[in-house]
């Protein structure tokens, strides 16, 4: 398991636009898609998800990835939204054309955001993403949620792993019984006691350095030359899906 | 010249059993430099502790910049004063980019914002881990985490470093950078170690812990 680091640095055409407008931008995409009625708009507003996530540094591979999830999930409704009687007892099932013709375009919509999302957001690293959340008002508390849990989860892997194999070298193999049952408690009584441990010390040393509750956002955001291609780029894609829809 | 700490008759024991500190007396001096050494268990981090108040200790006295100190609110400016580093580095780093964590302390003085970030770009030249300031420390090493853990501290511009294990996990060159660090800094320096090489190289009194008490060598 590995966690996205802040040094996964973009390097797509349009350049690191403003995060939080960036957030901003997938949050009103998503409104924009699902209200969106018009099958070609829909279609439109696909091509252009993947294009812009792609200028942002996306890579392919990545894109594919997520994409083939989301259809799998979507071909296992298929048949529950696009045949006409769904049960076993209608077999052979017909599709409906309306039906069809509906479910094409929940599946557009769904990739068209899917897409958005990964390619504004998902590629951002969580350091980014927590300030971005923080300067947009998100409670401070959840976003600093997310930063700890992106510090710590893969120091709690590592101690996982270690006591695992030191497990693991003195014979332990997994078995079904009562010894691997005690074994796995004890591991994962272990990584407890250590994690409150940790965290008892993590708190000691906030509190050396004059912790009083409260965080500061060293890094500011500026407005750049990227925020405005990137809003005029967002903009026109927008506006051509509201054409599209009722132009 | 007055003493940034001094303890007098500290007794400290853990829930059960023998006390860890039995009668201790300590006085560390502006711009000096203390070895604490003894074996495993004899206390030392106990001791570090003591002195920021994160334990309180039993019985005995606990003066630091010039006033005795007692509760929560008497050691939060001792805190602020005195630097303390860990034994572990990853429980000092906790924010999401070296520069974030280097930055906590400088904010919490109620420094304003340029003021901090230049401490920040300094503290982390100053160790040479200037190429590290954007990287999470989960992707560091462990000589640059020590030593971010170590700008930490340092950008607070402390009188006294309470240093826990300091060259724990250090390369050749980690090491070089913390002697030369250590050696050009002003503050008073207490370090609790076993490296008697580093110790030499810092030319400090020593202070030799053992069953409780400080034994002469």
């Amino acid at each position: 398991m590995s966690w996205p680091t802040p040094t996964a640095s973009r390097s797509g055409t349009l350049l690191k636009p403003d995060p939080r407008a960036l957030i901003l931008a997938v949050a009103a995409w998503t409104v924009l898609l699902v209200l969106t009625p018009a099958p070609r708009a829909l279609a439109f507003g696909l091509a252009a998800a993947l294009l812009l996530a792609k200028a942002l540094g996306a890579s392919w591979s990545l894109l594919a990835r997520r994409c083939l999830a989301l259809n799998g999930f979507l071909a296992l409704l298929f048949p529950l939204m696009a045949v006409e009687s769904f049960a076993l007892s209608a077999w052979p099932w017909r599709l409906s054309p309306e039906r069809t013709l509906l479910f094409a375009a929940v599946a557009l919509r769904a990739n068209g955001i899917l897409l958005m999302a990964q390619g504004l957001v998902a590629a951002m690293d969580l350091a980014t993403l927590g300030h971005a959340l923080v300067h947009l008002r998100c409670p401070p508390k959840l976003a600093h949620l997310m930063l700890f849990s992106a510090r710590y989860l893969t120091i709690l892997q590592e101690e996982w792993t270690a006591l695992y194999r030191a497990a693991r070298l003195r014979g332990f193999r997994m078995k079904w019984g009562p010894h691997t049952w005690r074994t796995l408690g004890a591991l994962v009584g272990g990584l407890v006691l250590r994690s409150l441990d940790r965290a008892e010390q993590i708190l000691l040393a906030m509190k050396c350095r004059g912790y009083q509750g409260q965080f500061h956002v060293l890094r500011h955001f500026r407005f750049s030359r990227a925020d405005i291609v990137f809003g005029l780029t967002w903009a026109a894609v927008t506006g051509m899906v509201l054409v599209l829809t009722y132009g | 010249m007055e003493p940034l700490f001094s303890l007098a008759d500290i007794v400290f024991g853990y829930k059960s059993g023998q006390p860890v500190l039995n009668g201790v007396d300590l006085t560390l001096t502006p711009g000096e430099r203390v070895a604490l050494t003894g074996p495993n268990g004899s206390g030392k981090t106990t001791l570090l502790h003591l002195l920021v108040g994160l334990i309180r200790p039993q019985s005995g006295v606990v003066r630091a910049f010039g006033r005795e100190r007692k509760t929560e609110a008497d050691f939060r400016d001792v805190r602020l004063r005195a630097g303390l580093l860990f034994e572990d580095s990853d429980n000092q780093l906790f924010c999401a980019t070296v520069a974030e964590d280097v930055a906590f302390g400088p904010f919490n003085l109620g420094w304003a914002r340029e003021r901090v970030a230049d401490a920040v770009t300094a503290a982390l030249k100053r160790l040479d881990i200037a190429h590290c300031r954007d990287r999470s420390p989960n992707e560091l090493s462990h000589g640059e985490k020590r030593l971010a853990a170590l700008a930490t501290i340092l950008a607070m511009e402390p009188a006294a470093l309470l240093l826990d294990e300091p060259t724990n996990g250090l390369d050749d060159s980690h090491r070089e950078t913390l002697v030369r660090t250590l050696r050009e800094t002003e503050c008073a320096l207490l370090i609790a170690s076993h490296d008697r090489t580093f110790l030499d190289k810092l030319a400090c009194r020593n202070l030799h812990l053992e069953s409780g008490r400080f034994k002469q060598r």
